[in-house]
């Protein structure tokens, strides 16, 4: 692919950037380096704030209002970036590279129809109307958009997640730029819409020849995408070598980590507990003479603290800074397993014909129809499905929060549950608490942790004061929040933190069932896993249950016992955690499962999914899923809906191919 | 595994310094400073009043109408009041009633936005579009309506005669009401969605208390812009009443009064009984908006 090996398609050589903070100096970079060459794809991997977005914003120059490029150059088809005129770069930004942001909602206007936009990336290289008009239908084709013309017409807010992406992306190439950067372009996208995208731009890299430049803080997407793979830490980057050899045998002791840190290879919690990687990022302009990794590293030794070390070639293109990068097998011990829940099998929580029907404008939306699931005391459901599947408002109907339908049976140790949270008893309330995804959204910004702890103890267990002040110091010391915390707000703490906070809130009454919404979506893998760690301890410990709803296939496999897959409000499968992932599967679990991107490499045969999930105001005939389904009847799928069929030990699934074929089947696509 | 141990003391640090740095921001603004002088400087001629000004400001002193000249720096008035004394005076009323009014009508503005914004429903819609017919009308229009309204009718005039200025308080914070109300509101709305409240839900907390206790602090820095915005207008709309003789009675040296009683004379080119009192509206409307105009470019930042 490489075809010009003379030049390279952008050089970043020593960039050094600092944020100017109430005025003062705080470096971000510290001396960054990395070349890609024509059609390369090189990506940028780590925790938040370890630099990865500034480098991809710097290399267009489009730095906030704060920040400078100190020193160092970006030298892109020959001409230095740092040192461009405000005209240079404008026409450099229009011709030569572009940028595709993480929010394809946010770098589209709501207000003008996709074509206007589309064309006036095209005018704006100086195209007359006719030839842009041309062109925009042209790029949406390739985009593979099958209706251009209907697309030029829509609004934004019109199209889904993954089409709009697909138009940005389309703007993006307008100008057949040398470099495409793009920053997180799958995050909050459904595995399998994101499996399109990468797909997607896979192909149109093959076709440009354009470099890319990709950020993301999925490993697993940064692997099946790029070549080259750059590990980065407090502004420097720490290891750098071919995406295989570096996923597979790291040599830089956060590398490691991160790769630990990650729940992967069908890993259980019965197995074992998470890596995670001891104290926090520096803070932001730290002072870091020596090895920026020195803190939290398990080798340190005197000469990190005293030499700085450099980016080592071991071998192969394979660049390590680390003086210790020969005993990286060192750090291959695994944490041992975390207790088991006692569970005694006995069902806590019964969930029989729950439907929920909103009702917007005179119509009627059934959101979820019929389900039936039970829960074990000490047991984990993991909820999974694409967004718009109805994880979300079943736990909410489980919770009270909406009310269910007339005639939705709920459960709770014998005894009927009322529909709506307002009418459930004290005692009801206390059972069940739920964790949420975003702690900043969950935790009132204006009270103290001690008093967002102290509200819930008291209200729910109905203890004195005294009491409870005892009580919120226990919980959080099990929690491992020290004191000082107590008497801080919700914005003084890291996102681990504030989700302790709101873990330790949903465990105040001592709960029989937590559900959890995604608890660990908003946080990065070495954070999540130190949550998940918790989550299952906390589990073995008071025997709670959870209802643990993931868009995170790896994280559901490691932590749930039961798996229950969701599509257009109904369950399409349940069963042991261990044979939803081993089959045999339903068609939708099966293209759920080749969609996720793994970090081992494993290669398997994605099966896309056709179109997008339909509305549920208006379900396809027969079984929901057979528009999109590859193993679709004709006559037999699209007339009726088939029920839940055991296929052993109580794993059901929903579909009128018999297990048995289902396995062969399957056994065939892999 | 090891607990998370993150760099608090410099996450305390930080905020402490972002909220002394919001101080700092303020006072380093040059309309804050301006705005407070200005501001300052009515509020302690309020304080003083009489005890300060050189005569007293009801009583007649030398001839009526004379130019301004030593001794009686503004002239005086066609009743031979020294006008000087009477503009220093004169901030007393005006700054007793409007920033009351404003207060209050923050406060009912406040109470019912969050009842609209946290219940919606027809409570919403109803109060909704009250507020749309209301404010489609001149507040002022109103305003003098009800005065009028006060003063003949019997029933109306003995219920809330006790104190003419208590009367113009109350009106003109039901006149602010409304447009409180609608900033509060969207300002619920966009809180009552965030999953806290939720949670105060699923542990059976009253609709009261998730009002008051959890939503109320989060609101707080649309609340006190809208209070220093409705101030000023207070200053104005409680000026406009008395010119047009509804609001602050005589012989009180108000300066809306003192602009009415000023008026006629205009015509014969005796400007300074009405110029005077005018600048002195008109500077601290400019002062308090200076000063809400900062604060509220300091709460957007």
């Amino acid at each position: 692919m490489t075809t010009s090996s003379d030049q390279p398609a952008i050089e970043v050589v020593d960039l050094h950037v600092d944020y100017i903070v109430r005025g003062m100096k705080r470096p971000v970079l510290r001396g960054v380096s990395f070349t890609i060459q024509p059609g390369e794809a090189f990506g940028l991997v780590g925790e938040s704030g370890c630099g990865k977005s500034t480098t991809a914003y710097a290399a267009l120059r489009y730095l906030p209002r704060n920040g400078r490029i100190s020193s160092g150059t970006i030298m892109i088809d020959g001409e230095d970036v740092t040192r461009m005129s405000a005209d240079r770069l404008r026409s450099f930004r229009a011709r030569a590279a572009s940028m595709v942001y993480q929010e394809p909602g946010s770098a589209l206007n709501p207000t003008i129809r996709i074509g206007k936009q589309l064309i006036e990336a095209f005018v704006v290289l100086g195209q007359s109307k006719s030839d842009a008009l041309k062109n925009s239908l042209a790029a949406l084709r390739k985009v593979q958009i099958a209706d251009p013309e209907r697309v030029m017409g829509r609004y934004p807010h019109q199209l889904s997640g993954g089409m709009l992406q697909r138009v940005v992306i389309a703007m993006a190439l307008a100008c057949d730029p040398k470099l495409l950067v793009l920053d997180e372009p799958t995050t909050g996208l459904d595995a399998t819409v994101e499996a399109e995208v990468l797909d997607l731009v896979r192909t149109l890299r093959s076709q440009t020849g354009a470099a890319i430049l990709m950020i993301a803080h999925n490993l697993g997407v940064i692997r099946s995408m790029c070549d080259r793979v750059g590990v980065m830490y407090a502004g420097k980057i720490v290891e750098e070598g071919a995406a295989d050899t570096l996923f597979d045998e790291p040599r830089h002791p956060y590398t490691v980590a991160l790769l630990h840190s990650i729940p992967r290879s069908g890993m259980r919690k019965s197995e074992h507990a998470l890596s995670t990687i001891p104290g926090t990022l520096p803070p932001l302009g730290a002072d870091l003479p020596t090895c920026v990794f020195i803190d939290r590293c398990p080798l340190v030794t005197d000469v990190c603290r005293e030499v700085a070390p450099e980016l080592i070639d071991i071998g192969g293109g394979h660049l390590a800074r680390c003086h210790h990068h020969d005993q990286i097998t060192a750090l291959e011990e695994i944490p041992g397993p975390i207790a088991a829940a006692p569970s005694t099998g006995t069902e806590i929580l019964s969930i029989e014909g729950v439907s929920k029907t909103f009702h917007q404008k005179g119509h009627k939306i059934p959101a979820l129809v019929g389900i039936d699931l039970s829960l074990a005391d000490g047991e984990t459901l993991g909820l999974v499905g694409e967004s718009g599947s109805g994880k979300s408002t079943l736990a909410k109907a489980i919770l009270g929060i909406h009310a269910t339908d007339e005639g939705s049976g709920l459960t709770l140790d014998h005894h009927q549950l009322s529909g709506s949270i307002s009418k459930r008893s004290a005692g009801d309330k206390r059972a069940m608490q739920i964790i949420f995804q975003n702690p900043d959204s969950a935790l009132n910004a204006t009270w103290t942790v001690r008093r967002i702890l102290a509200r819930s103890v008291r209200k729910l267990t109905g203890v004195d004061r005294e009491a409870g002040d005892r009580k919120v110091t226990a919980l959080a010391d099990h929690l491992r929040l020290s004191p000082r915390h107590l008497d801080m707000k919700p914005s003084q703490l890291s996102g681990g933190l504030k989700q302790r906070v709101a873990i330790a809130r949903a465990f105040a009454g001592d709960p029989r069932i937590v559900v959890c919404d995604e608890p660990t979506s908003a946080l990065d893998v070495s954070v999540q896993a130190a949550i998940l760690n918790l989550l299952a301890e906390l589990q073995s410990e008071q025997r709670t249950s959870y209802i643990f709803i993931s868009h995170d296939l790896g994280v559901v496999r490691y932590l749930a016992d039961r798996i229950a897959v969701m599509y257009l409000g109904r369950i399409m499968e349940v069963g042991d955690t261990d044979a939803v992932f081993n089959g045999p599967h339903h068609p939708y679990t099966e293209a759920l499962l080749s969609a996720v991107p793994d970090v081992d490499g494993a290669e398997h045969n994605r099966i896309p999914l056709q179109g997008e999930i339909p509305s549920p105001a208006d379900p396809p005939s027969g079984c929901v899923f057979h528009p999109r389904c590859h193993r679709f009847i004709e006559g037999v799928c699209d007339v009726a809906e088939p029920p839940l069929i055991d296929a052993g030990n109580g794993h059901m699934i929903r579909c009128v191919i018999p297990a048995e074929q289902l396995v062969e089947l399957q056994k065939v696509a892999r | 595994m090891s607990a998370t141990v993150d760099t608090l003391s410099a996450a305390t640090q930080e905020r402490r310094r972002a909220r002394r740095e919001n101080w700092h921001l303020l006072r380093r603004r040059p309309s804050f400073i301006i705005g407070s002088l200005i501001s300052l400087f009515w509020i302690a001629c309020a304080i003083l009043g009489d005890h300060v000004t050189p005569y007293n400001p009801l009583n007649y002193t030398t001839k009526p109408t004379l130019t301004p000249r030593s001794g009686h720096w503004f002239g005086t008035d066609k009743i031979g009041r020294d006008i000087f004394s009477r503009v220093i005076a004169g901030a007393r009323d005006v700054l007793l009633v409007a920033p009351a009014a404003a207060v209050l009508g923050v406060l009912f503005g406040t109470i019912l936005g969050m009842i609209m914004g946290y219940r919606r429903g027809w409570v919403d819609l109803l109060f909704s579009r009250f507020i749309e017919a209301l404010l489609a009308l001149p507040v002022i229009l109103i305003g003098l309506l009800i005065l009028t309204l006060a003063d003949t009718s019997p029933l109306l005039g003995a219920i809330t005669f006790h104190s003419r200025k208590l009367l113009v308080i109350y009106i003109v914070a039901l006149l602010f009401t409304p447009i409180v109300a609608r900033t509060v509101r969207s300002a619920v709305i966009g809180e009552r969605e965030l999953d806290y409240v939720t949670s105060a839900k699923l542990r059976g907390e009253s609709g009261v208390y998730i009002m008051s206790r959890e939503i109320l602090p989060n609101i707080m820095g649309p609340i006190i812009v809208e209070l220093t915005v409705r101030i000023g207008y207070a200053i104005f709309t409680v000026s406009t009443l008395s010119f047009l003789g509804v609001g602050i009675q005589r012989p009180s040296p108000d300066w809306g009064l003192a602009i009415s009683d000023g008026r006629d004379l205009l015509r014969a080119n005796i400007w300074w009984p009405i110029t005077f009192p005018a600048l002195a509206i008109a500077t601290l409307v400019v002062g308090v908006n200076l000063i809400a105009d900062s604060i509220q470019s300091v709460y957007d930042r």
